[in-house]
């Protein structure tokens, strides 16, 4: 394994058991990598298992099978995770679709940014916290006066942002980004999309950004992984996904992203793809260098 | 006459504790028959609030303050519930964002269609039951006969807001008010709803007031598009020209900010600040404070509709003769901005 990789996952499953006739294979068998200083887009519709992979990865779910290697260590190993649970839990963050849930309503804005500095022992006195705290927040384009506000008193934008502020707080070098903008309006999305992109470039760490909008997520990432029914279809890079996709289901949600341009929507022909008739099988394929396909 | 639906110098506010929210000020416009007309804007511009104040659906603490509404010739501005009931369903219906929502999980879908026909028609079960799958299958139901007696948490997203539309067009409605129909639906479903939409148009010579947040949408679906900005219509027009020729400062960066017509490389260009709050608005033009071509007129008088072409409006003080001429700062061609 190069040094540049910093997140393996291999042959990653993740069964739900709902009862003893009902199990639910969310993710089946997938396999990715994400280098350092990487954004990787994952795609795909409703109960596909995209946001799985990324409560997998950072340990919500216990994972049925696979290996996920975190900077060359296997974490998916129980003994390895809880050996080196702080240095993971400290580089990788998360952040959540649905910001009003994500943070604590009883703490202020100050506190929820200052919580894993402390929790983590980064910063051990009041002044160190406190510095760290307003710079996050001037990351985030917050200003001062929000410090002491509670999440139900600002709005959702400015909620997603103290979520940011959050998780980089303790420099990270993965952040999963778990639908971030989809409960936004479309001009604070591209606020939040454009603030994430300038701190990633500042800051070089890796984003896995998993959305079901599929111009966002060519906006935003080098390389996509495109999910169906908890298997990967396609993986390439973003350029070469878009100019060159090769999986008929890559091809219809390309058509059917909405384009502003009038003249071109109307004589667009939408790819009809009929996701009953995907049973995932099939091996992995490279078709290109770095262009893998479900075939 | 070829207009079904005629706003004029609608404004609704809501009485809150601390004081006035003027929701919708003064929008007019008018809507021809079998014509879709989308309405864009950010959330809290006011853009639902219109759609609820036609249908006279507001909360308690809203109300209509001025203005007029025509519907089909007849003026319901003074309509009151008693009267507004005959009238919704059978002339106006509405679909909102949420189909999970709008559905009685309760009730099978078949119930829910006849519900309003057995009400407002003097037909037997029978044939209630009949015309429900007819509906059923005209927006595009498998089975519809089977369907019919099944609850809704048996149908995927995209089938439960067919149900809905199924709902709202069983009386056979003249205007149809759709509030973000395909929001919460996935982009291959979405291009569905939005071609069902398009065919039902055509069929059955519906007039839509299409309400969204998606240029991409937009564009497919609208023969007309107004752009809203804090309660106020800031630009109307064919399609067309509005895309191509956008002229109101808000609609380039409506534009700027949408990411398949970001160049490579280049960030995002996004609006800066947040929405006005519509309680004690500021003077003059509402976007002056977020806008880069704002001039001092706009801090003081609140610019009008100017007249591009007989058929695009646009307010702002740009579009005075004593304006400086200023490049738009986006310039969409024909066929440019696709996916490849």
């Amino acid at each position: 394994m190069s040094d540049d990789v910093l997140l393996d996952v291999k042959n990653l499953k993740q069964y739900f058991h709902i009862n003893k006739d009902i199990t639910i294979n969310a993710v089946d068998g997938i396999c990715f990598s994400v280098k350092r200083g990487e954004v990787f887009g994952i795609v795909g519709e409703t109960g596909s298992g995209k946001s799985t992979v990324g409560r997998t990865i950072i340990g919500v779910n216990t994972l049925t099978d696979g290996e996920i290697y975190f900077k060359g260590q296997k974490i998916s190993d129980k003994k390895i995770f809880n050996h080196n649970k702080s240095d993971i839990q400290k580089n990788i963050q998360i952040i959540f679709q649905d910001s009003t849930a994500a943070l604590n309503p009883h703490m202020t804005v100050e506190n929820i940014i200052a919580e894993p500095l402390i929790v983590n022992n980064i910063l051990k006195t009041k002044e160190e916290i406190a510095a760290a705290v307003d710079e996050n927040l001037r990351l985030v384009g917050l200003s001062e006066p929000f410090k002491n506000r509670y999440p139900g008193e600002i709005s959702g934008g400015q909620r997603q942002r103290v979520a940011i502020a959050r998780s980089i707080a303790i420099k990270p070098d993965l952040i999963i980004a778990d639908e971030p903008i989809a409960s936004l309006d479309i001009s604070i999305q591209a606020q939040i999309v454009t603030l994430l992109q300038n701190l990633q470039r500042e800051r070089g760490f890796s984003i896995i950004f998993i959305a079901h909008d599929l111009s966002i997520i060519k906006f935003l990432s080098d390389r996509i992984a495109v999910m169906l029914k908890g298997k990967i279809v396609e993986l390439a890079d973003t350029r070469e996904l878009f100019e060159n996709p090769m999986h008929e289901y890559t091809r219809s949600l390309i058509s059917a992203v909405p384009v502003p341009d009038p003249v071109y929507e109307r004589n667009k022909t939408i790819i009809d793809y009929d996701t009953s008739s995907f049973d995932g099988s099939g091996r992995m394929t490279e078709v290109s260098e770095g262009h893998f396909v479900l075939i | 006459m070829d207009s079904i639906l005629d706003i004029e110098d609608l404004s609704v506010s809501f009485d809150t504790p601390d004081g006035e929210v003027q929701a919708v000020r003064g929008v007019s416009f008018s809507l021809k028959r079998g014509e879709i007309l989308a309405i864009i804007g950010e959330s809290g511009c006011g853009k639902s609030v219109l759609c609820q104040s036609i249908m006279k659906l507001l909360p308690k603490s809203g109300r209509i303050k001025s203005g007029k509404i025509i519907v089909d010739g007849t003026d319901i501005t003074d309509f009151k519930e008693k009267d507004m009931r005959k009238i919704r369903g059978d002339l106006m219906s509405m679909v909102f964002q949420d189909p999970m929502t709008t559905l009685n999980p309760t009730m099978p879908i078949g119930k829910q269609i006849t519900e309003s026909l057995l009400k407002h028609k003097k037909i037997s079960k029978e044939e209630a039951k009949k015309c429900a799958i007819e509906m059923l299958d005209l927006i595009g139901i498998d089975n519809p006969e089977q369907r019919y007696s099944l609850q809704s948490y048996f149908f995927s997203g995209g089938m439960r807001q067919r149900c809905v539309l199924a709902i709202a067009l069983a009386l056979d409605p003249m205007i149809l008010f759709a509030d973000e129909p395909t929001t919460a639906l996935d982009v291959t479903v979405q291009a569905k709803i939005i071609d069902l939409l398009l065919d039902l148009r055509d069929k059955l010579g519906l007039s839509i007031v299409f309400i969204s947040h998606d240029l991409g949408v937009v564009a497919r679906i609208a023969d007309r598009v107004a752009i809203m900005y804090a309660g106020k219509i800031i630009e109307i027009g064919n399609v067309d020209e509005v895309f191509y020729d956008p002229r109101h400062p808000y609609t380039w960066c409506l534009m700027q900010s949408h990411p398949t017509l970001a160049k490579e490389g280049e960030p995002l260009k996004c609006i800066p600040g947040i929405p006005p709050i519509m309680l004690n608005p500021p003077k003059g033009d509402m976007f002056a404070y977020r806008s880069r071509y704002a001039m001092k007129i706009d801090f003081e008088k609140m610019p009008p509709m100017f007249e591009v072409s007989p058929t695009h409006f646009a307010a702002t003080w740009l579009l005075d003769e004593h304006a400086p001429k200023i490049d738009p700062p986006v310039s969409l061609k024909i066929g440019e901005a696709h996916a490849e």
